[in-house]
C-alpha cells in the first residue's frame, strides 16, 4: 500500500507546486503593462489547442495515422527493404585444395553470405555458371594459395561478383572485407612481434603475415568499410533517416490539413469571427501536433533500437532539441501549405508535391553525395536533409548538437521563414 | 423606429466586387441601438456579403464602415467580442457535443472562468438544449442546429447580433420561437440585424432594408414601405382563375399578378389612371369583356410581397413618407 501511494502522493506534490507556479506566475505578468492581453492570449492558443486535441482524440483514422505511419514504415524500411546481402548462391574454385583453404571456405560460408552451391574445378566453368545466373558470386582460391599463406606473402583470394545488382556486389565485398580484416586480426594476436611488413598494403590492417590482398574482389569497385557500421547493416543507416520522413510527411500533412478542413467544414467562418487572434490560432494549432511529432519519434526510436538494435550514441537531449526544431519547420510549413490552399484535396497534392524531393533528395535514398550538384542544392534547401545529417550523427555517431551547428541552424532559419510566410499568408478573412 | 437613440452601425457607399461581379454596390446604411433591422432580397442581392463586411471578415472594395465606433475592417478584432454571428451555413463543430461547442465558445470570447460554466448551463437551459447538451450536431435536426448556433453566437451577450438567414429550412414553428428569441435578445439590449427571404419574418423587423442586386431598393419600417403602395392593389373573385389571371397580366397597368386562395390579387402600375378605386370596375369590366365571370373586385391592402415585387421591378418607391 504505502509503496503505491509514495509515488502518487508526490506526484500531487509536484502537481500542486506546479500549479502554485503557475498561478504566481499569472498573478505576476498580469502586472505587467501587455500581461493581462498576453494572458488573455495564451488562454485562447490553450482553448484552441485542447479544442483540436478533442477532435483529434475522436478521429480514429488519424490517431491510427500517428501510431500506424512510423510503425508500418519502419517495419517496411526495415524488414522488408532489409538490404542484408545473405545466402548468396556461390560457387567455389578451389586449385589449392589444403587443410587452409578448406578452413577459409568453411569461414566464408559461416559469414552466412555465401552459399556453395557448386564447386567447379577452374575458373572458366565458374565463370560460365556466373553468366548463365546460376550463381551470383565465385570465389576463387588459386594454386598458389596455401605456399603465399604460409610465407606471409599476401595470398591472394579473387571473388567474382555479379555486380548487376550493385547493393549485392557490396554486400559480397563487405562479408568478404570484413572476414580477412578479422583474420588478420587474430593472426596479429599470434604473431604479436613478428613484425616484417608488406609493402604494398595499407597500415590498417598490414603489420603481419597474411596480407590485406587476402580477398580481393573483382568486378566491382571496393566498398569502403563504414567504421560505424562496420557490418554495413541497412537497419542502422535507415532508420535515423526514416524518423525525419516520418516526421516530415505526418506532420506537414497534419497541419496542412488542420486549418484547411475549418475552412472546408465552414468552421473557420465561426472561429475568425471570434476575438482569437492569428497567431493565437496558429500556434494553437500546432501545438498539439509537437505532441504528438514527440510521441512519434519515441515510437521509431524505440522500434529501432528493440527490432533493429539501433544503437543512441548521443544524448537523447540532443536529439530531443533536433526533433523540435525539425517538427517546428515541418510545421510552419503545413501552416503555409494550409494558409494557400482551400481545400483538402488541394492541401494533400500540395504535400505531396514537397514530399517526394524531400524523400529523393534528402540523402534518406540516395547517399546525398552521389548526387549531382544541383539536386544537392535543391536539398540543401530540405529541412529533413539537416535533419537526417543530426539524428545520423547523433544516434550512430554520439555527436552533439554542437557538432552541427549549421543543420541545426539551417532548420531554424527554415522555421522561422516558415512562420513569417504562414503569417503574412494567413489571414482572418474570408475570399 | 425613425427616432433613433444612437447609430451602431453606418455604412457609407459600401462596396464589394468579386473579380468583375459587384455584390454589394455604394450601400449606405444606419442602424441604431436596440433595432431588429432585417435584410430582404433575393437569393444574390448581396445580403451576405454585405453581413460578413460588417462583422469584418471581407473588406470592402470601396466605402467604409463604422461599427460601434470602430472602422470595419481594420479594427474589426477590437470589436470581436462585442459582436455576434450567425453563419448562414452552419458552421460549429460536428465533432464536438453541443456543450463542448458552447464552451470552446465561451473560451475563445474569453470569458472568465468563474461565469463561464454558469454562462453555459445558462444558455443550455434557455435554447432548450439541456437534454441534448452530449449529442453533436450531426445528429440534431436543423431547427435544433439553429438554436445551438444562435446560442453559441449570443454566449457572450454581443451587442450587436448579426444572423444570416438563421431560419432557412426551418419548420414554422422552430422559426416563431426563434424570432420570439430574437425579440427577447433585442428587448435585452442587443440590436439584431438579420436577413431572410421570408416576407412573415421580414415584416416582424423594426426596420427592413429590401437589397437589390447589390443595392439598397429601399428602407424603412414594413408598415411604411408597404403604406407607398396605398392604393395601388386590387383584389378579384373571377372564374376561371388560370384565364383571369393569364388575362390580367396582359395589361400594362398591372405589375403582378398573385392568385391568394380564392382571390386573385393585382398590383397595379404607378401610372394606373385613377388609382385602385377606379382600376376595379375597369380590370372587373375587362374581364366580363373577355368572358370571364367576375364576382368582386375590390381595393385592398398592399401587403410586404408588393412591396417586393414592385421593387424587383425597378420602382424606387418615391422618398416620401418616413425615411429615418
Amino acid at each position: 500500500m504505502s509503496r503505491t501511494r509514495l509515488p502518487s502522493r508526490f506526484l500531487r506534490r509536484a502537481w500542486t507546486a506546479y500549479q502554485r507556479l503557475v498561478g504566481w506566475l499569472i498573478i505576476r505578468i498580469e502586472a505587467t503593462k501587455r500581461g493581462p492581453r498576453l494572458i488573455a492570449a495564451s488562454r485562447r492558443t490553450r482553448s484552441v489547442a485542447r479544442k483540436e486535441v478533442r477532435q483529434l482524440r475522436r478521429d480514429r483514422l488519424t490517431m491510427g495515422f500517428i501510431v500506424g505511419v512510423p510503425a508500418v514504415q519502419l517495419l517496411l524500411f526495415g524488414y522488408a527493404i532489409e538490404q542484408d546481402v545473405r545466402h548468396v548462391p556461390s560457387a567455389l574454385v578451389d586449385q589449392s585444395n589444403t587443410a587452409v583453404t578448406r578452413l577459409l571456405a568453411g569461414q566464408l560460408e559461416a559469414t552466412q553470405t555465401f552459399d556453395f552451391v557448386r564447386r567447379p574445378a577452374d575458373e572458366a566453368s565458374a565463370r560460365a555458371l556466373l553468366e548463365r545466373g546460376e550463381v551470383r558470386a565465385v570465389v576463387v582460391i588459386p594454386a598458389d594459395f596455401t605456399r603465399a599463406y604460409h610465407r606471409g606473402r599476401g595470398a591472394e583470394v579473387s571473388i567474382l561478383v555479379d555486380a548487376t545488382d550493385p547493393t549485392l556486389a557490396r554486400a559480397v565485398a563487405a562479408s568478404a572485407e570484413g572476414l580477412a580484416e578479422r583474420h588478420n586480426q587474430r593472426l596479429e594476436r599470434f604473431t604479436a612481434s613478428a613484425g616484417e611488413g608488406s609493402l604494398r598494403a595499407p597500415p590498417r590492417r598490414n603489420r603481419f603475415g597474411v596480407q590485406p590482398e587476402l580477398i580481393h574482389p573483382q568486378f566491382l569497385e571496393i566498398a569502403v568499410l563504414d567504421l560505424y557500421n562496420p557490418e554495413l547493416r541497412t537497419a542502422l543507416f535507415v532508420v535515423p533517416a526514416l524518423l525525419g520522413v516520418i516526421l516530415t510527411t505526418t506532420m506537414i500533412m497534419m497541419t496542412a490539413l488542420a486549418l484547411v478542413r475549418e475552412r472546408e467544414r465552414g468552421t473557420f467562418e465561426f472561429l475568425i469571427a471570434t476575438p482569437v487572434g492569428r497567431m493565437e490560432l496558429m500556434a494553437g494549432k500546432i501545438l498539439p501536433y509537437i505532441a504528438i511529432g514527440f510521441i512519434q519519434v519515441l515510437i521509431v526510436v524505440v522500434t529501432g533500437l528493440v527490432l533493429f538494435r539501433v544503437p543512441i550514441e548521443g544524448r537523447l537531449v540532443d536529439l530531443a532539441v533536433a526533433s523540435l526544431v525539425f517538427i517546428a519547420a515541418n510545421l510552419t510549413l503545413g501552416l503555409v501549405i494550409s494558409a494557400t490552399t482551400s481545400s483538402q484535396f488541394q492541401a494533400t497534392q500540395v504535400s505531396f508535391f514537397f514530399f517526394l524531393p524531400s524523400v529523393l533528395l534528402s540523402g534518406f535514398m540516395f547517399p546525398f553525395e552521389s548526387m549531382p550538384a544541383p539536386a544537392r542544392w535543391l536539398g540543401e534547401l530540405l529541412p529533413l536533409t539537416h535533419f537526417i545529417r543530426l539524428s545520423r550523427g547523433i544516434l550512430l555517431r554520439g555527436s552533439s548538437l554542437f557538432d552541427q551547428p549549421i543543420e541545426l541552424l539551417a532548420m531554424a532559419l527554415f522555421t522561422a521563414a516558415g512562420f513569417a510566410a504562414a503569417a503574412r499568408l494567413f489571414q482572418k478573412q474570408l475570399g | 423606429m425613425s427616432n433613433t437613440p444612437e447609430t451602431v452601425i453606418e455604412a457609407r457607399g459600401l462596396t464589394r466586387r468579386f473579380g468583375s461581379l459587384t455584390a454589394v454596390d455604394d450601400l449606405d446604411l444606419e442602424v441604431g441601438r436596440g433595432e431588429v433591422f432585417g435584410f430582404l432580397g433575393p437569393n444574390g442581392a448581396g445580403k451576405s456579403t454585405l453581413i460578413r463586411m460588417l462583422v469584418g471578415l471581407l473588406a470592402p472594395t470601396e466605402g467604409s464602415a463604422q461599427v460601434l465606433g470602430f472602422t470595419i475592417p481594420g479594427q474589426a478584432e477590437s470589436l470581436r467580442a462585442r459582436l455576434g454571428y450567425m453563419t448562414q451555413r452552419f458552421s460549429l463543430y460536428e465533432d464536438l457535443s453541443v456543450e463542448e461547442n458552447l464552451e470552446f465558445a465561451a473560451e475563445i470570447f474569453g470569458l472568465p472562468r468563474r461565469t463561464r460554466s454558469e454562462r453555459v448551463e445558462r444558455s443550455l437551459a434557455e435554447y432548450g438544449l439541456h437534454e441534448r447538451r452530449r449529442q453533436r450536431p450531426a445528429t440534431l435536426s436543423g431547427g435544433w442546429k439553429q438554436r445551438l448556433a444562435l446560442a453559441v453566437a449570443t454566449i457572450h451577450r454581443p451587442e450587436i447580433l448579426f444572423l444570416d438567414e438563421p431560419t432557412a429550412g426551418v419548420d414554422p414553428d422552430n422559426r416563431r420561437r426563434f424570432w420570439e428569441k430574437i425579440f427577447e435578445l433585442a428587448g435585452d439590449g442587443a440590436t439584431v440585424l438579420v436577413s431572410t427571404h421570408y416576407m412573415d419574418e421580414a415584416i416582424r423587423c423594426h426596420r427592413l432594408c429590401v437589397m437589390r442586386q447589390g443595392r439598397t431598393a429601399a428602407v424603412g419600417a414594413p408598415e411604411d414601405l408597404t403604406r407607398k403602395l396605398e392604393g395601388r392593389v386590387v383584389q378579384l373573385v373571377a372564374e376561371p382563375v388560370d384565364d383571369a389571371i393569364a388575362e390580367l397580366r396582359t395589361l400594362d397597368s398591372v405589375v403582378s399578378v398573385t392568385q391568394l386562395g380564392h382571390m386573385v390579387h393585382v398590383l397595379l402600375a404607378p401610372d394606373a389612371a385613377g388609382g385602385a378605386e377606379a382600376q376595379a370596375p375597369e380590370l372587373a369590366a375587362r374581364l366580363r369583356r373577355a368572358g370571364l365571370a367576375c364576382t368582386l373586385a375590390e381595393p385592398a391592402d398592399p401587403n410586404l410581397e408588393d412591396v417586393f415585387v414592385a421593387l424587383l421591378e425597378g420602382e424606387t418607391l418615391g422618398a416620401s413618407g418616413s425615411e429615418p
